[in-house]
């Protein structure tokens, strides 16, 4: 399931415990994803759906969580 | 190039100093003075050199080797065109202060706090700029910083009171003020990871006079420094925040809204 892949993906940068990541859990906000590593999960959502991603069109707030990134990129 | 200010201009200059060292005193904060740099290595863990190249300002000195220095002394005895004929130049392990409160997270280093920690200080600042516009571009400028080091919520709690009071300020003394989000000035921003970041998770928040240009700002850091220099509160990485005040364009604007005259200047 493709938001289990992303939820793996998040506990793999190795800043978040599986146990203490639900999907309203702010990403940016907590820094359990830190600025450098925002190209990279572009590129692994790029791989997950299938299809490129505008960064230019990205607007603030649009990875603030789970769910908010499953509703803006991985809603096929 | 660059303008000394002085009468009026200076008086004015410490009297905004004095308001905002003030309010920082509210918050209980202790003041720093700190020398014009600080070491690279510092500038290094922050990514600074990648993100800001094209702002950052070196003291240098020449290779102390004496056939070196006289070399130089030689080569520089009338400057036709201003510009120093520079010899072999000593390794350069400082970078002069580019934002003033870097210097707290540098210092503070390894810090474990049990209640949030206020500090002040005015530093001056260096940045690169591509032209000089007295009291608004200039290579080297003024800043007060307020800086909190605490918890998250600690740090948004003293923002959101600092933005609050500032804001009052500008409202009472009538300045055309617009509080704006706004990112740092990457170098490359089309290729700088952490401008994409700031741009989706705005941090920084300016007020802009009359629709161009930031005379101080609101930053909440998250815990960036914290992670940087192991700054820690209650076991976890501290977050940060400051609210900075760039002086010389406080000056400009009060200056440009009430004239020169003291008597005039709504201040306290």
């Amino acid at each position: 399931m493709i938001r289990q892949q992303l939820r793996d993906w998040i506990v793999a940068q190795g800043r978040v415990a599986r146990g203490d990541l639900e999907d309203d859990t702010p990403l940016l906000e907590d820094r359990l994803i830190t600025s450098l590593q925002v190209v990279e999960l572009i590129l692994f959502l790029e791989a997950l759906r299938g299809r490129p991603i505008d960064a230019t069109r990205l607007v603030p707030g649009c990875f603030r969580d789970i769910d908010t990134i499953a509703r803006n990129f991985l809603e096929l | 190039m660059y303008t000394p200010l002085h009468g009026g201009m200076l008086e004015l200059y410490r009297r905004l100093d004095a308001l905002f060292a003030g309010w920082a005193g509210e918050c209980g904060a202790e003041e720093y003075l700190f020398p014009a740099y600080l070491p690279a290595q510092a500038l290094a863990r922050l990514n600074y050199f990648e993100s800001f190249p094209h702002l950052a300002t070196f003291p240098v000195a020449l290779d102390s080797d004496p056939s070196n220095l006289r070399q130089f002394a030689a080569g520089n005895a009338s400057l036709e065109d201003g510009t120093l004929r520079l010899a072999r130049l000593a390794p350069a392990r400082e970078v002069l202060t580019p934002a003033a409160c870097y210097h707290f997270y540098h210092t503070l280093q390894g810090l474990r706090a049990s209640a949030p920690l206020h500090l002040t200080t005015r530093a001056t600042c260096f940045r690169r700029e591509a032209h000089y516009v007295p009291m608004e571009r200039q290579w080297s400028f003024s800043m007060r910083e307020i800086v909190c080091i605490g918890t998250a919520a600690e740090v948004k709690d003293f923002l959101e009171r600092m933005q609050r009071k500032a804001a009052a300020f500008l409202e009472r003394i009538k300045l055309p003020v617009r509080w704006q989000a706004a990112t740092d000035p990457f170098f490359d921003p089309s290729r700088s990871a952490r401008y994409l970041a700031q741009r989706l998770d705005p941090v920084k928040t300016e007020m802009v006079l009359n629709g161009r240009l930031a005379i101080g700002s609101v930053n909440f850091h998250r815990s960036y420094f914290g992670e940087a220099f192991d700054l820690q509160r209650d076991g976890a990485p501290a977050s940060s925040g400051c609210i900075a005040f760039g002086l010389e364009r406080w000056v400009q604007a009060v200056c440009s809204a009430y004239g020169a005259q003291p008597g005039d200047w709504p201040l306290p």
